[in-house]
């Protein structure tokens, strides 16, 4: 448990997390404007 | 095989150059190491180790088949990738911080710590027996593809990877494999950039960038995402965000070559950024590659294509009584080509895109046809097998064919670079696992840092050659590759699962955990040898089975502890 406290959760594990969504995101775009 | 004859004086200058350099360089900057530098290399960047996890995970493989894989199956590829990110953050929020606390130098120390010693040596002999084989896998995948493609000697192409990766591994450990890491990404990703650039600049005046991609998407090629539960589908958006975090979580908090890279960050802090680095950037990575293969596949349609892109097809087919038959496939093949290129030269209409759809179909069949040829050649005796599968080939015929002098040198610098970053990180850690998790606490009295360091060298010489043995002969057997994936699937999952427990399973203890890896690994075993199910779903069978057996063995001896108590 004291690890926990010690290392929170950061910032960047947001940042990281979200950027994957967006990826996916943009991804679905493109399956969908290209898929016939 | 006429192309390594071919290879211009300029191509030969850039590719030796290249590697030597890199080589030379990974010496000299690691001429002065500590004994820390050595065996930890404590000093590495966020970056460095980004870009070095990074490297270890894409062997030369990753380079050469990628690409083919997008050029028959399109861009489904990437999501087997959607369960890193994921990985990323749980190894930072929770291995991390346990294996700097413990300040290991393996994974498997800290096994020690939460159970005990057999438990460590258990994860790290199963660790031994999986890495060591498929170092030599490493070097061979490659040094296949590059000598039926070019006609060098494959003893010499294993020799000559190997020997280049075990002289700067050898002086100069794990810091000497991150800093050439940087060297080799910075080789792979310039190569890619530069290939990209020329596929697209290769293409028709009229047809576009867009155009291209609209190109593709007629041919489905641009299918992106599946979400489809369809399980005869291997990649989809279930399987690389539920499979993917699951194998990633074991190959990067588990398995010493990538455990190894993030230890040597200079702070906690600095190791975390440098994996979620790698979590930021791999999905877009793979996603640029696969669109390499795309663009490949898109050129391919306005220029001439063999029906198999593997060399040693043709020239054993050409000879056999198949040859007339093959022919004639051929030249439906070409046929196929010309209406197609008739079609695209404008890009895609509406009007055109069941005709196109229909065309791929049918040049799909052929292929398939060719492949079944193939499949009856190898059945016969009096043959060298071949692979009929020609994903492999693909991006490296595009290579040798329609790239500049100079830059197939490049292109082949990439390949030979990712080969050797991948080595060096397997020799490095099984040397380290070897030293640290086996000779260091086995041996009666303890000695000193720069003893360790020179038994760590020996082990790093001897694994190399290891791994250059096993490449040697792995051309003998006719499924080695195959092999070593099940042989990986046969033991990661159960050192995932002792993994698991010492994170997460606080009451659980060191016999429980041992005999559970130990019953577990028999199981898995026998439920391999007996076929009772697909390879790859051992990884997750191993890791629920030694999980479940430890909690249920740590429930009796707890009420043995108890009755004796009262």
């Amino acid at each position: 448990m004291s690890e926990e406290k010690k290392y929170p959760w950061q910032r960047m594990y947001t940042v990281v997390l979200i950027a994957n969504a967006v990826y996916i995101v943009i991804f679905y775009i493109i399956t969908q404007y290209f898929t016939n | 095989m006429e192309i390594a004859n071919q290879l211009a004086t300029l191509d030969w200058v850039i590719l030796f150059g290249t590697l030597l350099f890199i080589v030379g360089y990974g010496t000299y900057k690691t001429r002065k190491n500590t004994s820390e530098d050595f065996l930890r290399g404590k000093d590495s960047k966020w970056w460095t180790i980004g870009l070095s996890v990074m490297a270890t995970q894409a062997s030369a493989i990753t380079f050469l088949s990628t690409p083919g894989q997008a050029f028959h199956s399109g861009m489904g590829f990437v999501q087997f990738y959607f369960g890193l990110p994921i990985a990323m953050v749980v190894i930072c929020l929770v291995f991390i911080p346990i294996y700097y606390r413990l300040k290991v130098y393996t994974a498997y120390e800290f096994l020690e710590n939460r159970f005990d010693l057999k438990t460590r040596s258990l994860a790290a002999i199963l660790f031994l027996i999986q890495r060591g084989l498929s170092a030599g896998i490493t070097i061979f995948a490659p040094a296949i593809i590059l000598s039926a493609v070019l006609g060098w000697d494959l003893l010499l192409l294993n020799i000559l990877i190997g020997v280049l990766v075990i002289i700067y591994t050898v002086s100069g450990g794990t810091k000497a494999v991150s800093v050439t890491q940087k060297q080799q990404m910075a080789v792979i990703f310039g190569g890619m950039f530069i290939a990209f650039y020329l596929i697209v600049d290769q293409l028709p005046q009229d047809i576009t960038f867009t155009k291209a991609l609209e190109i593709a998407g007629a041919s489905g090629k641009m299918d992106v995402l599946d979400f489809s539960f369809n399980l005869d589908n291997r990649y989809t958006f279930w399987t690389g965000i539920l499979g993917g975090t699951f194998l990633m979580l074991s190959y990067f908090g588990t398995d010493q070559s990538q455990v190894q890279r993030y230890l040597s960050g200079k702070s906690i802090r600095e190791s975390q950024m440098g994996l979620l680095f790698n979590g930021l950037l791999k999905v877009p990575m793979q996603f640029f590659i696969l669109l390499v293969g795309v663009m490949v596949f898109v050129f391919y349609q306005f220029n001439a294509s063999p029906l198999n892109f593997n060399p040693q097809v043709n020239n054993a087919i050409v000879n056999s009584e198949f040859a007339n038959e093959y022919k004639s496939l051929e030249n439906e093949h070409i046929l196929i080509e010309n209406t197609k290129k008739t079609l695209l030269i404008n890009g895609v209409e509406e009007s055109e895109i069941a005709q196109i759809q229909q065309l791929n179909e049918r040049d799909l069949a052929l292929k398939e046809e060719g492949r079944k040829i193939i499949d009856k050649l190898n059945e016969r005796k009096d043959y060298k097998k071949i692979e009929s599968n020609d994903k492999d080939y693909v991006f490296i015929h595009f290579i040798l064919n329609n790239l500049p002098r100079g830059l197939i040198g490049l292109l082949l610098a990439v390949i030979l670079s990712a080969a050797m970053s991948s080595t060096a990180s397997e020799l490095n850690a099984l040397a380290s696992t070897t030293t640290m998790d086996l000779y260091r606490r086995n041996t009666s009295e303890e000695k000193t840092e720069k003893h360790y360091v020179k038994v760590s060298k020996w082990f790093t010489l001897l694994w190399g050659i290891i791994a250059i043995s096993v490449a040697c002969v792995a051309n003998l057997f006719d499924n080695l590759i195959q092999l070593v994936n099940i042989i990986g699937s046969i033991f990661y999952g159960n050192v995932l699962g002792i993994f698991l427990l010492a994170f997460f399973v606080k009451h659980v203890k060191g016999n429980a955990v041992f005999i559970a890896a130990l019953i577990t690994q028999g199981l898995i075993i026998a439920i391999w040898w007996f076929d009772w199910l697909p390879y790859l779903w051992l990884n997750l069978l191993g890791c629920v089975l030694v999980m479940e057996i430890a909690i249920i063995i740590q429930f009796f001896n707890l009420k043995d502890d108890e009755k004796q108590t009262t």
